[in-house]
């Protein structure tokens, strides 16, 4: 090789070895900015996730709550009633039978045609829960709670998706009432 | 070309692509001072106030709730899969606390410091502030503030038993060295 075309290999080279060493040190940051933007819809997610109870304290409410979450299967991580809030979780099996086969054929055709593919399915999914709860003043309380579904497919790549439909806290709120009532009555 | 100059550089590149750990710590790189200034406030209220006003912030946000030590005053969440939060509270008088947050971003086989102050300011501090219905406030380089916490995920063993002990005593460290 002529030394004016070495001296560039080399330049080039030590150039692409300095960056593979110090990679963009900024990608947490741009990370972080794109996922950790407050939604637009805050408000309107907050109102559907949001329940007034009348109850004789806030303790009661959360030892309703509990109860209503391990009833749905959730197993409950964290605890803190000195700040009102609730975390839990139920396992369940994402895997869908459908969604495997249709990537084993997909992967089968491909490599019929010599393209290599490794066919990705979900395996795990994990529900998530956070409940708080804020007392109001004169024997009112209220209640959030918000669910999310965390998948992980079969490359062990997990995404999450937040589950804000009305009818997710509907449904708790509902049977947190009638817990209550029950409880009164009894 | 001479095998002498290819071969060292392919082995280089080689390196470079997959010797990394399990799961590498990248701390921010900015000095303490610069890295407290962004991620500390001073808010009015006390400390369990602050907290629970902390708590319903990070939901608002889209966060999930994985750990809480009352006895530490720091909760801990993670948003999405990658994006984790922990923030501790201390009080510095009974009207006010010292309120630090400390994100990190979570890849394959690396976890990364977050040290930008924008994404502090308007992605925790602006909505803390509108949820608590107050103005939040630098923290003077004489007050003493808290050492960033390493955001617990999910399933953590915790360090110690919870306990409903008090809050700790504000630190006096300036550094920007994480403590798990």
């Amino acid at each position: 090789m002529r030394a004016a075309p070495r001296l560039a290999f080399v330049l080039i080279s030590s150039a692409c070895l300095a960056a593979c060493q110090t990679g963009d040190s900024n990608w947490a940051n741009r990370e972080a900015l794109r996922i950790g933007a407050p939604r637009p819809d805050i408000a309107q997610i907050r109102e559907r996730q949001t329940a007034r109870f009348h109850v004789a304290s806030e303790e009661q409410l959360l030892a309703e709550a509990t109860q209503v979450l391990q009833d749905l299967g959730f197993t409950i991580e964290e605890s803190a009633p000195r700040y009102g809030v609730l975390a839990g979780s139920k396992d369940r099996d994402a895997t869908e039978v459908g969604q495997v086969a249709g990537q084993v054929a997909l992967a089968v055709g491909l490599a019929i045609l010599g393209v290599g593919y490794s066919p990705v399915w979900d395996t795990d999914q994990v529900i998530r829960a956070t409940l708080t709860t804020r007392p109001l003043g004169a024997g009112e309380v209220s209640l959030r709670i918000s669910f999310e579904r965390v998948v992980t497919n079969n490359q062990g790549r997990s995404f999450a998706e937040e589950l804000t439909a009305p009818e997710f806290s509907i449904g708790f709120f509902e049977k947190v009432r009638s817990g209550l009532a029950r409880g009164d009555e009894g | 070309m001479s095998r002498a100059l290819c071969l060292p550089l392919l082995a280089a590149l080689a390196a470079c692509a997959g010797t990394a750990p399990d799961t590498e710590f990248l701390a921010s790189k900015k000095s303490a001072l610069e890295l407290r200034a962004a991620q500390t406030r001073l808010v009015p209220g006390d400390a369990d106030t602050v907290m629970r006003g902390t708590i319903a912030t990070l939901q608002d946000l889209g966060y999930r709730i994985t750990r809480v030590e009352p006895g530490a005053g720091d909760v801990s969440a993670t948003r999405q899969t990658s994006l984790r939060m922990a923030v501790i509270v201390q009080p510095r008088s009974p009207t006010e606390s010292v309120v630090r947050a400390n994100a990190t971003i979570v890849d394959l086989r690396r976890e990364a410091q977050v040290d930008s102050p924008v994404f502090y300011q308007q992605d925790f501090f602006d909505p803390l502030g509108a949820t608590l219905g107050r103005s939040l406030a630098e923290v003077p380089p004489d007050i003493a503030a808290p050492d960033p916490i390493r955001p617990a995920a999910e399933g953590t063993a915790r360090k110690q038993p919870d306990q409903a002990a008090p809050h700790p005593a504000p630190t006096t460290s300036q550094t920007g060295t994480q403590t798990q």
